[in-house]
């Protein structure tokens, strides 16, 4: 229909109509699918600037002649369509489109006409629609924007039957706007939230064209609308008001004039709002309906019949009230009742469930208090010598200390029945445990009378051991349990049994360990006497002056390869006092650890270590360590005694023992072996001093040779002796007493030695100086290859020392030897020596009277070579007496050649000493190097 | 019977002979006291005695350590004198030593006048192979010569020292053994022949 209105058909139009209102085509961006057809009403081509149309109202009071020359123009077409289906129109919708270089068209927006809420010209060109906000257009021409803007005001107020806003038309444009629509008011919108409201009303009384004064004033009071719009307005409202206007709208036209006639009436002058009119209407309305029903009431008799029943039925109801309310307060007290009963109800059940559970636990605490019948039977009846009775004891017994035992608060202990039934059992226990205490203290007498009287055990000859007491600890192992139990119930009767236990096993211990040390006794003094001279100082020298012997070594010469105290125990059972000793040491000591554990492990005296399971036993604590200790010592207190008759290299073992026992915390045994230990080094002080003694009394004189004196030879035997003892542990502590002892004793012996030789230098006598010589150096050589041989560190400075003592008396020895056949000759040149030492020149030494040449010849003449010959023979003669005695003459060819070295050193000196100081007297020695090494020669073979 | 007892147990006397240096006195103390003294201290002259067990019977040696340095070969005369078995020690490293043991072995010739005397020539210090200056053959070509025995010895590392004076003491023993049989023959001879 619009279309047909449409003047010309440009091409420009039909490629829009082509490319998106084609005949059947939907309109795609129509929100209604299926609602229809889409045709163009009219289009426009615009410009719009960068911002999208975007024309702010701040700007067009100074931008508008600015318009054309912006730089950023957009080419829109604005194209009005009408949505229709089946020929009834759904919507008017204003797209923005724009021409794609195809010359097709794309739509860029769409909105609804209606959205439109304001029109605002700007100058010819340019116009400004507010939708959602301001868009500034610009037509090509003055022309296209007024046949569009015209277009576009007639179809919005054909299809909204208003109008938007309109600013700065001319009033030309406007009554075009007018002639070609319905009569109408243009809007002027006012903020007011009854905006619409009165809108709509104005636009009904408008259109109804009641009186034009009426709207002109309701223009004024909401005007801020531009003069000159509503007084174009005005102006041409009345006249063209009439002229087009289909049936519909005359219709719609007559009831309004009704209304504005009932208005009137209402005396509503357009000022008061409609809802306050609303308001009045229903009043009216309610009080005619009022007045109405008065009328029909009023107008029949029988109401007040009806009152008089209405009455009654009153009085009625209230009666029924009272007995209501009397019934209400009946059933609250019930209710208060039944309340009352069930929260009684409630306690009861609460109640009963306590008491069931004081039954119940009553019930439980009596069971656990409760043994049948037969455990106490047992405990006094079942025999305690079958393992099977006694494990039925056992199972009894823990049982019954459960039940004493059973954790009980002090209330529930109160309780009588608790009470009574506890003491009954504590009776029990009590009864068992005597039970138990006279059975154990029987059972241990039995055992020890049955080790006492078992004639195997005795000691016996072919073994020399104590037996040990496997028999009781297996027999009482069965009890272990219940020693626990006793330890645990009757800790005082738990002490005592085990002093029974110590005082019946005690008499077992004293009897075997005496027997054994007597018969180890026994063995040992068998021999002990025989032998102990060959190495002890003290016997050996008094049996020495007993024989009175001059050379010690008669008695000692029954030295064979083997010392004697190797001998071994098979030999005619003797052993030697510290193998004895071990042997004594390794019996009784694992008794008694074997004890000790035993006592630990039967009374339950050790605490239990469960995490650290080391080997070491760590007893529970002092008290029952010194229990522990007492017990020991009960059983052991005889031994020390025993063993104090023992001999020096015990110490050793005791040391080792001790060492061996310190780790696994045998304590008694430890301290037992301390005090053996004091006592034995106290012994050995003594012995040691002993020996000291005698080697000082010893009578060692110059006067006689002895040879080799009895003490050095005693000392290596004396030394093997200990050191065999010794042979253990070189870390013993015995080690360094030893080694004390050895130097007290070696320093002694050397005093003792050398003093001869002191005392022998000082009176001049040949015979007792040589001796002293003789016996120094014998000693001296003795004692340096004798100790040399048993590689005894800590001798080694006294061999050293021996060593030079035996090098200096040897060259003595020589020296003084060789004075015999050179007599004179060495006096005359030891004179000459001396003095060349004082007085310097050799050629002064011919003046002296005493050393002239004939004194010399007279000298030399005195020794012939032929004397020198005898001399020496007599020489060797003499030596080899001093020597052959000793020791199958060993030393005598060492001893002859350090005198054959001094002769023939004599004989240099001699030689030298005449070609210094007699160069031209042409003398020399009657006797030649050669001749005496001839003579030695000849001697050599003359024996 | 003290006395009886000890000269009941046999004594062998072992002379060590040989130039100065040659380890006769190492030799000596290694097998006296099995140990080794490494350092060198001329020998005046020393006797050692030792119990020792030769072929399961008990004896005693003695031993005569003599200085090798004498200047006058005659003084040992009496040492010779008094032995019966001879260790004539030269070391390998060292061949004058080894020369040397000719005059010694004339010496106790002519000392003894007596050639089949024990003697056992010992070449000491095997331990020092590395500098060796006399040849194993030529020591035993010697030996051969001499009719004796030759060893090679190691002062230090014990080498054949046990063996050597026990060789030694064998020899000497079956000597004595020898001799006493011939005295008792001697003497039965002697019985025989008097009537």
């Amino acid at each position: 229909m619009a279309e047909n209105r449409q003047p010309s058909l440009d091409p420009e139009r039909q490629l829009i109509v082509n490319s998106l209102f084609s005949d059947g085509v939907e309109d795609p961006t129509s929100p209604t699918h299926g609602s229809g057809t889409e045709s163009l009403i009219t289009y426009c081509k615009v410009s719009e600037d960068g911002g999208g149309g975007n024309s702010p109202t701040a700007d067009r009071s100074f931008g508008i002649g600015k318009m054309n020359s912006k730089i950023d123009v957009k080419i829109r077409y604005l194209l009005v369509t009408i949505v229709s289906k089946n020929g009834k129109v759904q919507k008017v919708q204003l797209h923005k489109a724009k021409k794609n270089p195809n010359d097709t068209f794309s739509i860029g927006r769409t909105w609804q006409l209606e959205q439109v809420r304001k029109i605002e010209s700007v100058d010819n060109i340019t116009f400004v629609i507010t939708i959602s906000k301001p868009y500034c257009w610009t037509t090509d021409s003055q022309g296209e924007k007024k046949v569009f803007l015209s277009q576009l005001l007639k179809t919005f107020k054909k299809h909204t039957k208003k109008l938007p806003k309109l600013i700065n038309f001319d009033s030309e444009a406007l009554a075009e706007i007018k002639s070609t629509s319905t009569p109408i008011k243009p809007v002027v919108q006012n903020d007011s939230d009854s905006y619409s409201v009165a809108a709509s009303l104005q636009e009904r009384l408008a259109s109804a064209n009641k009186s034009s004064s009426s709207l002109k004033s309701l223009n004024q009071k909401n005007g801020r609308s531009t003069p000159n719009l509503s007084s174009g307005a005005q102006g041409s409202e009345t006249n063209s008001i009439h002229h087009t206007e289909d049936n519909e709208l005359k219709e719609e036209e007559l009831s309004l004039i009704n209304v504005g006639e009932l208005l009137n009436d209402f005396d509503w002058k357009g000022s008061g709002n409609a809802a306050a009119l609303e308001e009045r209407l229903l009043n009216e309305l309610a009080a005619l309906e009022a007045a109405n029903i008065h009328a029909m009431v009023e107008s029949d008799d029988r109401i007040h019949s009806v009152i008089d029943q209405i009455d009654k039925a009153i009085t009625e109801l209230d009666n029924m009230d009272q007995w209501l309310s009397l019934y209400t307060a009946e059933l609250n007290s019930m209710g208060d009742d039944i309340h009352h009963i069930e929260s009684q109800n409630r306690g009861l059940q609460v109640q009963t469930a306590n008491q069931k559970a004081l039954l119940s636990e009553l019930d439980r605490l009596i069971q656990s208090i409760t043994l049948p019948e037969e455990v106490i039977q047992i405990l006094f009846k079942e025999s305690m010598d079958t393992i099977q009775g006694v494990q039925n004891i056992e199972h009894a017994a823990a049982e019954i200390k459960r039940v004493l035992e059973t954790p009980l608060d002090e209330n529930t202990r109160q309780m009588m029945a608790v009470k009574e039934k506890l003491e009954a059992y504590r009776l029990h226990c009590n009864n068992f445990c005597s039970r138990f205490y006279e059975y154990m203290r029987i059972m241990f007498q039995f055992q020890a009378e049955t080790l006492m009287n078992d004639k195997s055990r005795g000691p016996r000859h072919n073994s020399l051991t104590i037996q040990d007491h496997e028999s009781i600890t297996e027999n009482l192992s069965k009890y272990r349990g219940l020693s626990l139990w006793m330890k645990e119930m009757d800790p005082k009767r738990h002490l005592e049994i085990q002093s029974i236990y110590v005082i019946s096993k005690e008499s077992i211990y004293k009897k075997e360990a005496k027997a054994y040390l007597s018969q180890m006794r026994h063995l040992m003094s068998k021999r002990e006497l025989a032998e102990e001279a060959s190495y002890v100082f003290s016997a050996a020298l008094n049996q020495s002056h007993r024989t009175s012997l001059s050379y010690g070594y008669n008695w000692l010469t029954s030295e064979s390869l083997k010392p004697p105290w190797e001998f071994k125990d098979g030999g005619g059972g003797k052993l030697p006092p510290e193998e004895a000793f071990d042997h004594c040491l390794q019996t009784i000591v694992p008794l008694m650890v074997n004890e000790q554990n035993f006592i630990l492990d039967f009374f339950h005296l050790e605490k239990k270590k469960a995490e650290n399971k080391k080997e070491d036993r760590s007893i529970e604590d002092n008290k029952t360590k010194k229990k522990l200790t007492e017990h020991m010592e009960k059983f052991f207190s005889f031994l020390p005694e025993e063993l104090f008759s023992q001999v020096i290299g015990m110490i050793v073992s005791l040391e080792k023992y001790m060492h061996a026992n310190e780790k696994i915390a045998q304590d008694f045994v430890v301290r037992m072996l301390q005090q053996v230990r004091l006592h034995c080094l106290s012994r050995f002080e003594i012995f040691i001093n002993e020996q000291l003694k005698a080697i000082e009394e010893t009578k060692v004189t110059s006067k006689k040779r002895k040879g080799i004196v009895i003490f050095m030879r005693i000392f290596p035997r004396f030394v093997e002796r200990i050191e065999h003892s010794m042979i253990e542990d070189e870390k013993l502590e015995m080690r360094r007493i030893v080694n004390r002892a050895y130097e007290r004793i070696v320093k002694t012996m050397f005093e003792c030695v050398e003093a001869i030789a002191k005392d022998a230098d000082s009176p001049v006598d040949d015979k007792e100086q040589l001796n002293a010589h003789i016996m120094t150096l014998e000693n001296m050589h003795y004692f340096y290859s004798e100790i040399r041989s048993r590689r005894i560190i800590i001798l080694e400075p006294f061999m050293r020392y021996a060593k030079s003592s035996y090098d200096k008396h040897m060259d003595a020895y020589a020296r003084t030897m060789v004075r015999r056949p050179f007599g004179k000759m060495l006096e005359f040149f030891e004179g000459i020596e001396s003095l060349l030492r004082t007085n310097a020149a050799p050629e002064e030494v011919g003046f002296r009277i005493q050393f002239n040449k004939s004194a010399l010849k007279k000298v030399i003449s005195q020794y012939p070579g032929k004397e020198i010959k005898k001399g020496l023979e007599s020489l060797y003669k003499r030596v080899e007496k001093h020597f052959k005695e000793e020791e199958g003459g060993r030393l005598l060819q060492v001893v002859w050649h350090a005198i054959e070295e001094e002769v023939i050193r004599s004989h240099e000196r001699f030689t030298l000493t005449i070609n210094r100081c007699y160069p031209d007297a042409n003398i020399t020695l009657e006797f030649s190097m050669d001749d005496l090494l001839g003579y030695f020669s000849e001697i050599a073979r003359s024996h | 019977m003290g006395k009886k007892a000890k000269q009941d147990l046999p004594l062998h006397k072992v002379i060590m002979v040989g130039s100065g240096g040659v380890g006769k006195s190492a030799l000596t103390l290694q097998y006296m006291y099995g140990d080794f003294v490494e350092e060198y201290d001329p020998t005046k002259a020393d006797s050692y005695r030792k119990k020792i067990s030769l072929d399961g019977q008990e004896c005693q040696i003695d031993i005569l350590d003599t200085a090798g340095q004498e200047e006058y070969a005659a003084i040992r005369d009496n040492y010779y004198r008094s032995g019966e078995g001879f260790l004539c020690v030269f070391s390998i490293c060292e061949y004058e030593s080894f020369a040397h043991t000719q005059d010694f072995r004339d010496q106790i010739s002519r000392v003894l006048d007596d050639d089949s005397i024990p003697f056992i020539l010992v070449g000491n210090k095997a331990d020092l192979a590395q500098i060796r200056k006399v040849s194993e053959e030529e020591a035993r070509n010697r030996a051969r010569e001499w009719n004796c025995s030759y060893y090679e010895t190691s002062a230090k590392t014990r080498l054949n020292v046990n063996e050597v004076y026990t060789d030694l003491m064998r020899k000497i023993k079956s000597r004595k053994d020898a001799n006493k049989e011939k005295e008792n023959k001697a003497s039965l001879d002697y019985l025989l022949q008097d009537p």
